[in-house]
């Protein structure tokens, strides 16, 4: 049975349904009330006493509303009036009332609704009443708390990976960073994406952001960029589209990961693997000298000829001095640790050096030329054992150099101090015969010896190794006298800390 | 008549035990430190086989190889190539190739350093088709 509207004299005498409720409604809102079942809404007519009076038709399938029930009871199952209601208000103030209640819903339970409460300009026996309109909001409510949810996630997402995020606009400025982003390059909202990763003036080429602009994918790269602090960073960097509601790409998000340390390990592990490669060689190349001289003794008994012994057992003498001196560089080489710091004069370094090569040079008819340029001889910080064998082994080889000149002398070798105000800078040149051409690129690159029996071949690596340590580059280039520049700049202030910095290589140019 | 060898290499050591090792089977040995002198001795004594560093200052080696084989008289010389490069370490420079592609004749054998006096002989015997030198 069907709930039928108040009428308080007529009970028990329910009329058809439609036609008792309108009934019971002045003549002039009939029309507006049935209109109001085709409403998706709960919409009921209430009286001053919170009867309700009329109920659209899906307050009564849904409320399972009984004649003469109270609001309070459809809605809350209440046996009270709700503490909040605002009948009393908006019966005083006359004006409509619009908030939001959880309701129970005898088929799904609690729901949350909207509801307005509007006086009506008319009344009943008892006195004014009142329409209440209620919009069920539950599923918006869900959905609204679901991306207040999400966009949390975002949050604790975009704040708490281990990735230097940014989101940049087509212009590659940058519209939004996490905070780590901030921590390690700054500020950054409003600059243009390269000019914070490394303070370059136009984009950088081939760039991921604008690759993923274009085609809408993700796309990854490898780059070095600047800390705020000037330090080298090493990252892969990751670039995925933000599209909007048409596919468009509107921004990209640019996500980057620190890969320093894993470089620095590649590096190490590659030079190490070169290392033993050249190892081996000089060990090869030893043994043979011992073998050559082994061969030469035994002969020069049999012809018992002691000038050929001579020289057999000085082929063994120069085998075994070679094997220590490649038992000194393997030491070297595989040194760990980070180089022990102290203030060093670059002038007096050059004087002890040169020092340990003025006789040689001097017994092979060599010219040996100290130079400085800039004459300040300021100390700077670096480990004055490391630096020490690296300008001997740059001495030692434009020694050698000069020394197959023979008879196309005299052999030149200079030792420059060039101080600069952020580095200094060591540079030996000889007029020797330089690298041969044939094999330029290559002999460089993997730092064999050219001297054959002489070089152990690790000499250049360990310079390369101390230089690095530092700082600092080693470059070789030739000279414009013939011969070979071998370059060493080291910064005054230990730019990178004692880390390990950038692989700087070698490059001839 | 022993047969004559001009060795050319810019160590001192290995001129020494080159020469040795040819000279105790009988040949008569050259040696030159330098590419310069080597061609100077080449013209002078004639040899019957020379063996040649590739990897010498100034002048190298490949541009002797070249001066030797483009020289009417010097040109039928056989030359073995004794170098300090081996394939595995420079496997980017392929020398045989070099070599032969410049439209002269490739050397007669090829030897890596370091060189067992045995695999010397053998190809030395074999280069000038003749058995031991008797001493």
């Amino acid at each position: 049975m069907f709930w039928t509207p108040v009428s308080p004299k007529k009970k028990e005498a329910p009329e058809p349904e439609e036609r008792g409720e309108i009934a019971n409604v002045p003549e002039e809102a009939r029309g507006g009330l049935s209109l109001l079942n085709l409403l998706p809404s709960y919409a009921c007519v209430v009286s001053g006493e919170r009867t309700v009076l009329w109920a659209n038709k899906a307050m009564k399938r849904d409320m399972g509303l009984v004649p003469g029930m109270r609001c309070f009871e459809v809605h809350w199952l209440r046996e009270e009036p709700c503490g909040e209601c605002p009948l009393e208000m908006v019966a005083s103030t006359g004006k409509s009332f619009c908030w939001e209640q959880s309701i129970e819903n005898p088929q799904t339970g609690k729901i949350q609704v909207l509801s307005q409460l509007i006086p009506l300009p008319w009344g009943f026996a008892r006195g004014r009443c009142f329409l209440e309109i209620s919009t069920d909001v539950t599923l918006f409510k869900r959905r609204q708390s679901q991306l207040e949810l999400s966009q949390r996630e975002y949050k604790a997402l975009f704040e708490g990976v281990p990735c230097y995020i940014s989101v940049q606009d087509r212009d590659f400025r940058i519209i939004k960073t996490n905070g780590l982003f901030q921590k390690e390059f700054g500020r950054a909202i409003g600059r243009k994406c390269y000019e914070v990763y490394k303070g370059r003036d136009k984009k950088c080429d081939p760039c991921p952001v604008e690759r993923t602009f274009v085609d809408g994918q993700i796309h990854f790269s490898e780059e070095t960029v600047r800390r705020r602090s000037g330090e080298p960073m090493e990252v892969v960097v990751y670039t995925a589209p933000i599209k909007d509601n048409w596919g468009t790409t509107y921004a990209v998000m640019e996500m980057s990961t620190e890969i320093t340390p894993v470089k620095t390990l590649q590096r190490e592990l590659a030079s190490l693997g070169q290392a033993v490669a050249i190892t081996a060689h000089s060990i090869k190349n030893i043994l043979g000298g011992l073998d050559g001289g082994a061969y030469v003794v035994r002969s020069a008994l049999r012809r018992n000829d002691p000038e050929l012994t001579e020289k057999g057992l000085s082929m063994i003498q120069e085998g075994v001095e070679m094997a220590r001196r490649l038992l000194q560089d393997i030491l070297l080489v595989s040194r760990h640790g980070r180089p022990k710091l102290e203030d060093i004069s670059p002038v007096n370094l050059a004087l002890e050096v040169i020092s340990l090569f003025q006789k040689r040079a001097g017994d092979l008819g060599i010219e040996l030329q100290l130079e400085t340029i800039g004459e300040r001889n300021l100390t700077f910080r670096g480990d004055h054992k490391g630096l020490h064998t690296a300008l001997a082994n740059l001495l030692s080889n434009a020694i050698d150099a000069c020394a197959s000149l023979g008879a196309q002398g005299p052999g030149k070798v200079f030792l420059r101090v060039h101080e600069l105000e952020e580095v200094v800078c060591f540079q030996v040149e000889d007029n020797g015969p330089g690298v041969p051409e044939e094999i330029k690129e290559k002999l460089f690159r993997e730092m064999v010896t050219t001297k054959g029996n002489a070089g152990t071949g690790l000499g250049l690596i360990v310079t390369n190794k101390i230089v690095r340590e530092h700082g600092g580059h080693l470059r070789y280039r030739s000279s414009p006298r013939g011969g070979t520049i071998f370059e060493i700049m080291i910064p005054r202030k230990p730019v990178f800390g004692e880390k390990y910095p950038e692989q700087t290589g070698l490059s001839s140019g | 008549m022993t047969k004559k060898i001009l060795i050319v290499d810019d160590e001192p050591a290995m001129l020494t035990y080159l020469s040795t090792i040819l000279q105790d089977h009988g040949y008569t040995t050259f040696c030159s430190q330098s590419a310069e002198e080597a061609w100077e001795k080449a013209l002078k004594e004639s040899p019957d086989l020379i063996t040649l560093d590739l990897l010498m200052p100034e002048k190298t080696g490949i541009k002797l190889y070249r001066d030797l084989r483009k020289h009417d008289r010097l040109g039928a010389i056989p030359i073995v190539i004794i170098t300090g490069f081996t394939q595995e370490q420079y496997p980017m420079i392929d020398f045989r190739k070099f070599i032969y592609e410049r439209s002269i004749r490739g050397p007669e054998a090829f030897l890596e350093k370091p060189v067992a006096p045995e695999a010397l002989l053998e190809t030395v015997e074999k280069v000038l088709g003749c058995g031991p030198q008797k001493s």
